[in-house]
């Protein structure tokens, strides 16, 4: 267990060395926000809600959004495929501790990291949201609802993106994912817009897959606009695709282990 | 006076050269592996089709905003693709956002030998051909809003557009070039030159009429990015307001002052690295 305290200790000083890139994290969070907050506060001035969402729903959906996703995003695949493509997996395949934990344990460094600087911002907003508002729509259970999908989504994403960096033993161009989970995650997941905005038929389709977990799932759940009768059905499903994607990351493992070849290094 | 005439157009000639044959280099490069060509497009077709997704959704639900009807919305994000592409292709992927990997590994030793002026190489000289190719949907976004909205733009107009999405271009440059040039100062701050161009992702996608009180005042004077957005865009629409063009110009004779200043500055604490 040690050795896999002292990888992440390790991670987290790394992140900490260049600071110049924390400052500059927190500066693309404030942009984002300040953004969010002047394009609705200017559409909110001659309106009472849209699509019967109103303006603290908005507001606190566009704020939360980037704010869950500091905690259930994940980024290991273009590290691994890189490691995969260029033979420094050699390297990791001699240390004594298994690769996927190690990689674990980096990304939940990451996550403490973010947790310690990027995070604050938001909660500040929140805060003076919920000193500021009448009748604030976060409430106790909400919180913890959605910090349950929290943490299973951030299980997700990761064996989502170990299966995606995995695949190196097969394609080269494993960056491509990285964007092409962005777009997904834009798109199917809310982070660009609130899913309750589409069509009932779309949203059906939108609802099968797995990237509401990663945003909207938990901010609706937050927001109180997903109920506890939804809890079985939302925790079936996270369960079943984090499964399927744990089966998927050991099978390319195991025959992604056959094929390398240990190119460069 | 004629003779530094002569010499500018000389200079402008000799850089006009470089930037041809590294045009022509980037597309044997892309051409080379094509798989990753195509991937590339692809990546850019997918955010562009994020982009028009998110305004789709939220101005179908928002109707006319700010004066600005849902066409000219569509016209506007349109412009933001092209836009966009301009920032990433011309300014972006291998050029400024590049830099401080390129300081982190000492690379800059080659390009400070050699006869070129030393922003053009680390700024402007290397081209993301890719971005060209994507900003096309951009213009067909153009045309198809154009056409929805039954008007036929005058050809002054879009020169006039153009003239000033070519201002604003230039002033992003800079911001982006004096954002930049802190990289030489805080080593392998790899998100910093990108800072600029998200301010602008962010801002210019909106009709600059949103903004107002102090962020008026920020997006029109200090980080005039609009300048690449709704200004334009009302500029080909409506034609063209003089006080826009004005302050363009006069925006423009300050920033490339401010960047040539910053960036000699800031390159004197260039150190070099590695072998």
């Amino acid at each position: 267990m040690s050795k896999y305290f002292r990888i992440l200790k390790n991670q987290l000083a790394a992140a900490l060395e260049w600071r110049a890139n924390l400052v500059t994290l927190v500066l693309f969070e404030i942009i984002h926000v300040t953004a969010v907050l002047i394009l609705w506060t200017f559409v909110f001035q001659n309106r009472n809600d849209i699509n019967g969402m109103t303006f603290d729903q908005i507001l606190l959906y566009y704020v939360l959004t980037p704010f869950i996703g500091i905690f259930t995003s994940v980024n290991i695949s273009d590290g691994l495929g890189s490691d995969i493509k260029d033979g420094h997996l050699s390297l990791n395949l001699l240390e004594p501790y298994k690769i996927w934990l190690g990689r674990l344990c980096n990304a939940v460094a990451v996550k403490i990291y973010n947790l310690l600087f990027i995070a604050p911002i938001y909660l500040l907003v929140l805060l003076i949201y919920t000193l500021t508002a009448q009748n604030p729509l976060i409430s106790l259970q909400g919180i913890f609802l959605s910090l349950l999908f929290i943490i299973l989504a951030f299980f997700l994403h990761f064996f989502l993106d170990l299966a995606l960096g995995l695949t190196a033993f097969w394609i080269d161009d494993v960056w491509a994912f990285r964007h092409v989970k962005d777009i997904f995650f834009g798109v199917f997941g809310g982070q660009t817009f609130p899913l309750d905005f589409l069509a009932q038929n779309l949203k059906r389709i939108f609802e099968f897959l797995p990237f509401k977990f990663f945003y909207y799932i938990p901010v609706a759940y937050l927001l109180g606009s997903r109920t506890p009768n939804m809890l079985g059905n939302d925790m079936l499903g996270i369960f079943m695709w984090t499964g399927t994607f744990v089966f998927i990351s050991f099978i390319l493992w195991r025959f992604g282990l056959k094929r390398y070849e240990a190119f460069g290094n | 006076m004629r003779l530094s005439a002569i010499n500018f157009v000389k200079t402008l000639k000799k850089y006009l050269r470089i930037y041809r044959i590294n045009i022509k280099y980037a597309l044997m490069v892309d051409t080379a592996y094509r798989f990753s060509f195509f991937l590339e497009l692809f990546v850019e077709f997918g955010y562009q089709a994020v982009l028009i997704l998110f305004m789709q959704v939220i101005f179908s639900n928002i109707g006319a905003i700010a004066g600005w009807s849902y066409y000219e919305i569509l016209f506007l994000t349109g412009l933001n693709i092209l836009s966009s592409n301009i920032i990433v292709g011309l300014f972006g992927v291998y050029n400024l956002w590049a830099l401080p990997e390129r300081i982190k590994n000492g690379e800059i030793d080659f390009v400070l030998l050699k006869p070129v002026n030393s922003l053009f190489s680390l700024a402007l000289s290397q081209p993301y051909l890719t971005s060209f190719i994507s900003s096309f949907t951009g213009i067909i976004l153009m045309v198809y809003s154009v056409n929805q909205m039954h008007l036929t733009l005058n050809f002054i107009n879009i020169l006039s557009g153009m003239l000033m999405l070519g201002i604003g271009a230039i002033i992003v440059f800079c911001i982006m070039c004096i954002f930049g040039s802190l990289s030489f100062v805080f080593l392998n701050a790899s998100q910093l030159p990108r800072l600029p161009s998200s301010m602008a992702f962010q801002f210019k996608i909106y009709p600059h009429q949103i903004y107002q009180g102090i962020w008026k005042f920020v997006l029109y004077f200090i980080l005039p990015v609009i300048f690449m957005g709704s200004i334009p865009a009302e500029t080909m629409l409506k034609g063209m307001k003089f006080e826009y063009l004005l302050l363009g110009i006069v925006l423009i004779i300050v920033f490339i002052f401010l960047t040539f200043k910053i960036w000699n500055k800031m390159i004197k604490y260039y150190a070099s690295a590695s072998s």
